[in-house]
């Protein structure tokens, strides 16, 4: 009994070490589009692949639990390495003479540029809108999405809004 | 093995926990006021489906003798599992920054400026104020450390740091941050 359990341990760590460079070369190779498709399509791949050439040997609940545990540490690696403004902030640093910004420095070299493409994200979505006088405003289709985003705060409870000291 | 389709009493208790997760951070939405703030309110959610999960596998040992370390070990993982998925979805609600920014805009009936709509998303401060918002959390993990009255500098730890981040991004086909491409 004890056995298949700790092959389904050695399966998933080998699983999850195939899994990262494989959805990093897929999404490399996509530009970074369709990064769910890629995240489950590999993910439900290597978990079929396991089971058919060790199933027999590999205790499928423990499989589930140690591959379910990688699978969710890649993709939760991913968003952040991707979106993470602070993590901007940390490779700017890391790339500046000396090591060191100073606040005006960070914020005129990282976080405008970041709010900036993310206003162009939401123009390219078709949630915000720009008028002639360069102005900004929510668009029916951001309304919606606002409303659906409102709505599960509420009833979460959520009151703080984007900063993490709020 | 595959046969056996019903999830061991160890792993069933960890998915039992696991899932309350969600309905643990519903709950301490009303609950006291130091546990209503989002991050407070995840590690409380968090910590509390450990100890959920601590008692069903201490209710196992008595009623069966014994849990094995490697049900234990697998326990754990479903749990942080559970955690991440909670999290990645939870931080989506309540720091995103992309999704605050339009709740910002939609809360407003006029055409907002850009100064403006920055001005909405930090109540009021200029864009600086997002800056060392998120450079505290840098400072919080000990990465940074202030640098007389307006700068930082990278410690050591923070270095390390640095170059795991870019070894992840060139592991997942990341190059340069999205948004030095678009402004």
């Amino acid at each position: 009994m004890e056995e298949p359990r700790i092959a389904a341990l050695f399966a998933a760590v080998l699983a999850t070490a195939v899994y990262l460079p494989a959805v990093g070369t897929l999404l490399r190779a996509a530009g970074q589009k369709y990064a769910l498709e890629i995240f489950a399509g590999i993910a439900m791949l290597l978990f079929g692949a396991v089971l058919a050439m060790a199933g027999r040997v590999v205790s499928f609940w423990h499989f589930v639990a140690f591959f379910g545990a990688g699978v969710s540490l890649v993709v939760f690696l991913y968003g952040a390495v991707l979106k993470s403004l602070s993590l901007d902030i940390l490779i700017e640093l890391s790339r500046a003479e000396a090591r060191r910004l100073s606040l005006d420095e960070i914020t005129r070299n990282v976080v405008q540029p970041a709010y900036n493409s993310r206003v162009q994200l939401l123009v390219d979505w078709g949630a915000a809108e720009r008028d002639a006088a360069g102005n900004f405003l929510v668009s029916s289709q951001g309304q919606r999405t606002a409303g659906r985003i409102n709505t599960a705060r509420h009833f979460l409870r959520l009151k703080s809004l984007g900063l993490y000291s709020s | 093995m595959i046969a056996s389709f019903l999830p061991p009493p160890a792993l069933a208790a960890a998915m039992v926990s696991g899932t309350a997760i969600p309905a643990l951070l519903w709950l301490f939405g009303s609950g006291p006021r130091a546990f209503r703030a989002p991050g407070p309110r995840f590690r409380a959610a968090v910590l509390f489906a450990l100890l959920l999960l601590l008692l069903w596998l201490l209710l196992i040992a008595l009623t069966s003798g014994t849990v094995d370390l490697i049900d234990t070990v697998a326990a754990v993982a479903i749990v942080g599992a559970a955690a991440i998925l909670s999290f990645i979805a939870w931080s989506l609600l309540a720091w995103g920054f992309t999704l605050n920014m339009l709740l910002v805009l939609a809360a407003e009936t006029r055409a907002m400026s850009l100064p403006d709509w920055v001005a909405g998303f930090t109540r009021g401060a200029d864009i600086g104020r997002l800056t060392t918002d998120r450079i505290s959390v840098l400072l919080g993990a000990g990465f940074v450390e202030t640098a007389g009255p307006q700068g930082y500098v990278l410690t050591p730890r923070g270095g390390g740091a640095a170059r795991l981040v870019q070894l992840a991004r060139s592991t997942l086909g990341i190059g340069i941050a999205p948004w030095k491409s678009r402004v």
